[in-house]
C-alpha cells in the first residue's frame, strides 16, 4: 500500500504544481484585464484611424510612425483545454481571450507612446500578429499606425 | 517605440503637412534573431502560467529597431528624408527564431509652405 503511494508520488506532485501555476494563470489574466480597463480609461478616448487620410474634422501636420509590442503566452491550463475543444470543434474562448488582451496591449502601448510624444491622432493603424513561438503556443502581437500632432 | 528623427517614417502613403518631391524607390532591412537557451527556457517556464513573455518583447522590439534601422540606412544612402507606406512582416522561419522584416518606399519630401 505505501509502495503505491510512494510510486504516485511524482505524479501528485507534478499534478499540484501544474494546479498552483494554473491558478496562478488565472488570477494574472484577470489582474491584467483589470489593468487594462484602468490604462485605458487613462488614456481618454484618443482617435484611431484605419484609413489612410485624416478624416474630415480632424487636424494635424507632420506624421510620424509609432507602435506597440506584446509577446503573450497561453499557459498550460489553457493548452489542455484547448486540446480537448479540438476534438469537438468550436470556439477556444480560452486562446480568444488571451488575444484580445494582447491586441489591447498592443495598442495601449501605442497609444500611451503617442500621447507622451504629443500626438492628437493615429491614422492607418494596422495590427499584425504572428506565430513566434514555433511549437509553442505564443504569439506576438504588434499594432503600428502615423500619429499626427 | 521612436523611430530617429534624421528620417520621417510613416505607414501612409502621403504624409499630412508635406508633399513627396521626387519618389527614391523601394528599400528595406530585415534580421533574424534566435533567443537565447536561458531565455528560452525562462519563457517556457512563464508559459506554463500564461501572460506576457517580456522577455521575448523586448527581444522582437529590438530586433525590429534593427531592421528598421537598415531599411532607414538604405535610404540615407539614397539622399531620401522620409520613407513612406512601411510595413512590417513577421516569420518564424524555424523554431526558436524569427525574422523581422520592414520595407517601405524611399522618397524626398518637402514641407507645405
Amino acid at each position: 500500500m505505501s509502495e503505491v503511494l510512494i510510486g504516485l508520488l511524482p505524479i501528485l506532485f507534478m499534478a499540484a504544481v501544474y494546479v498552483t501555476l494554473s491558478v496562478i494563470g488565472v488570477v494574472s489574466e484577470q489582474r491584467h484585464e483589470k489593468e487594462l480597463d484602468r490604462r485605458e480609461a487613462a488614456a481618454g478616448h484618443f482617435p484611431l484611424f484605419d484609413t489612410k487620410t485624416l478624416p474630415p474634422g480632424v487636424s494635424g501636420t507632420a506624421g510620424q510612425l509609432i507602435s506597440g509590442n506584446v509577446v503573450m503566452g497561453t499557459g498550460y491550463l489553457k493548452q489542455f483545454l484547448a486540446g480537448f475543444r479540438q476534438l469537438v470543434g468550436g470556439e477556444v474562448k480560452g486562446y480568444q481571450r488571451v488575444l484580445s488582451r494582447a491586441r489591447r496591449e498592443a495598442q495601449l502601448r501605442m497609444v500611451e507612446a503617442a500621447q507622451q510624444q504629443g500626438a492628437t491622432a493615429i491614422i492607418n493603424v494596422r495590427f499584425e500578429t504572428s506565430d513566434v513561438g514555433g511549437m509553442k503556443p505564443f504569439a506576438e502581437v504588434m499594432c503600428y499606425g502615423t500619429m499626427v500632432r | 517605440m521612436n523611430y530617429g528623427l534624421l528620417m520621417l517614417l510613416v505607414n501612409t502613403e502621403t504624409i499630412p503637412g508635406y508633399t513627396v518631391v521626387e519618389a527614391k524607390g523601394l528599400v528595406s532591412g530585415n534580421t533574424i534573431r534566435a533567443k537565447h537557451l536561458g531565455r528560452d527556457i525562462g519563457a517556457g517556464l512563464k508559459n506554463l502560467v500564461g501572460g506576457e513573455l517580456t522577455g521575448y518583447t523586448e527581444l522582437l522590439n529590438e530586433s525590429r529597431n534593427e531592421a528598421t534601422q537598415r531599411m532607414i540606412n538604405t535610404a540615407m544612402s539614397m539622399q531620401a528624408n522620409a520613407i513612406v507606406n512601411v510595413r512590417f512582416t513577421t516569420s518564424a522561419i524555424a523554431g526558436g527564431a524569427a525574422e523581422l522584416y520592414a520595407y517601405g518606399t524611399a522618397v524626398v519630401v518637402q514641407p507645405n509652405q
